[in-house]
């Protein structure tokens, strides 16, 4: 039933293609406000550039988990999900996946405009740069997955979700600017490994906690 | 089939549904009436565990339906105010979603007969943003046709349809009366609540206040 309501999902997206490239222009929007706005050294850049990503990242997020449960609303579909004899947690699941799946995408596709705009060099180690996002990005959207099911019901939902999601998620975006400056500075893994298991932590514990709570969350 | 006992619900300390008591027998059509916000579509709802009550006590098939795990309501089917599908999928693909989120495996083919037999056929493949009131009614109404129930939640099923939509919504009706299913519908008009209702129960300030039987 997982599979079924991933592929949901991901055919839901196929077909309106709205989550995505609205993820995708807002997050280019911030790159060239960026890159057109720091008017300092490029080593200066280099530093705040992590944090700058992931605070990207995080607004971006907000965008796209927000369309990813506005559009249940629409025509009460999300009735239709809960009423459905199913295990409610996998809608959670399904939710947590699909959008680390589009989060990903997208940042693939803003990682080299990010780069090249700011005019700063590629991580020495892509690949463990990468494999961190992947992981990063898993804790964002566990975190973001639940909020997100808690806000939806409530009157002001669009209100709810950011108060909500950025006290929560902020313990990932600092453990993500950490990894990330340690990877862009060639840093040993020992050095931010701590910051590594923080995130691991986030990922079990929202993991756990939305799959138990969704079914009670969800109901009005 | 559906034992409902002292069901409470408010809504910001207003109760809407105050100690709520009724049951529904197999095969038998139960019409709530009553005048807007008296609370008759948020029972529906609370029957299908999309909302919460406050307290209170629901068995279908023996089963606590409140309490009880997913399965326990795989014969209830909620077809609410909304068409309760996705705007962007097309009317083949929301049934087809439908239906294995309630564990069957429908072919395309019999989704696209019952499809033309409910009118839609031509729309079939355009996404339902683009229906009208009365084509997303006549897309529940396949989807009751469709989906494998012995109770059937409706809220306001002639809500939006045209002459000949009401005339394959009231043929649905009586084919599944007289296949001995058991239905729970919510209607404004008493004419037809009594053509359908084997009893009318009215919600008025948060009690079932009057139960007809005919």
């Amino acid at each position: 039933m997982f599979l079924v309501l991933l592929k949901k999902e991901l055919y839901n997206e196929f077909r309106s293609r709205e989550l995505i490239l609205s993820m995708l222009v807002f997050g280019l929007s911030i790159i060239l406000a960026y890159a057109f706005t720091s008017d300092v050294s490029r080593v200066i850049v280099a530093n705040y550039a992590p944090g700058m990503f992931w605070a990207m990242i995080l607004f971006v997020t907000v965008l796209g988990i927000h369309r990813s449960f506005s559009y249940e609303k629409e025509m009460d579909a999300f009735s239709m999900l809960i009423a459905a004899p199913i295990d409610r947690g996998l809608i959670y699941l399904s939710k947590w996946i699909s959008g680390f799946i589009f989060l990903t995408v997208m940042e693939l596709i803003v990682t080299i405009p990010f780069f090249k705009f700011l005019l700063i060099d590629f991580p020495p180690n892509p690949l463990m740069a990468l494999g961190t996002a992947l992981f990063i990005n898993l804790a964002i959207m566990a975190v973001a997955s639940l909020v997100s099911g808690v806000a939806m019901r409530a009157r002001l939902s669009e209100v709810l979700l950011p108060v909500l999601m950025f006290p929560l998620v902020s313990p990932v975006i600092i453990a993500a600017t950490k990894i990330s400056g340690g990877i862009m500075a060639g840093d040993h893994y020992q050095l931010w490994q701590i910051w590594l298991l923080i995130i691991g932590s986030i990922i079990v514990i929202f993991g756990l906690v939305g799959y138990t709570l969704f079914d009670f969350i969800t109901e009005e | 089939m559906l034992s409902v006992s002292h069901l409470s619900k408010s809504f910001n300390r207003r109760p809407v549904l105050a100690d709520i008591t009724f049951e529904i027998a197999t095969g038998e059509t139960v019409v709530f009436m009553g005048k807007n916000g008296a609370g008759k579509s948020t029972l529906l709802r609370i029957l299908a565990r999309i909302m919460a009550c406050d307290k209170g006590e629901v068995s279908f098939q023996n089963h606590d339906l409140l309490k009880g795990a997913p399965t326990t309501r795989k014969d209830l089917l909620y077809l609410g105010h909304a068409s309760g599908m996705y705007s962007a999928l097309s009317a083949v693909d929301n049934l087809s979603l439908a239906l294995r989120l309630r564990g069957m495996r429908t072919s395309k083919e019999m989704i696209i007969e019952a499809l033309t037999h409910y009118g839609l056929f031509d729309q079939k493949d355009d996404p339902i943003a683009v229906y009208s009131q009365g084509m997303l009614q006549r897309l529940k109404l396949t989807y009751a046709e469709l989906a494998e129930w012995t109770l059937l939640l409706m809220d306001e099923p002639f809500s939006g349809l045209d002459d000949d939509g009401a005339k394959l919504m009231h043929d649905a009706i009586l084919q599944w009366k007289s296949e001995a299913q058991s239905l729970c519908l919510v209607l404004h008009d008493e004419a037809k609540g009594k053509l359908y209702g084997d009893r009318i129960l009215r919600i008025e300030n948060g009690g079932i206040q009057e139960s007809l039987c005919f």
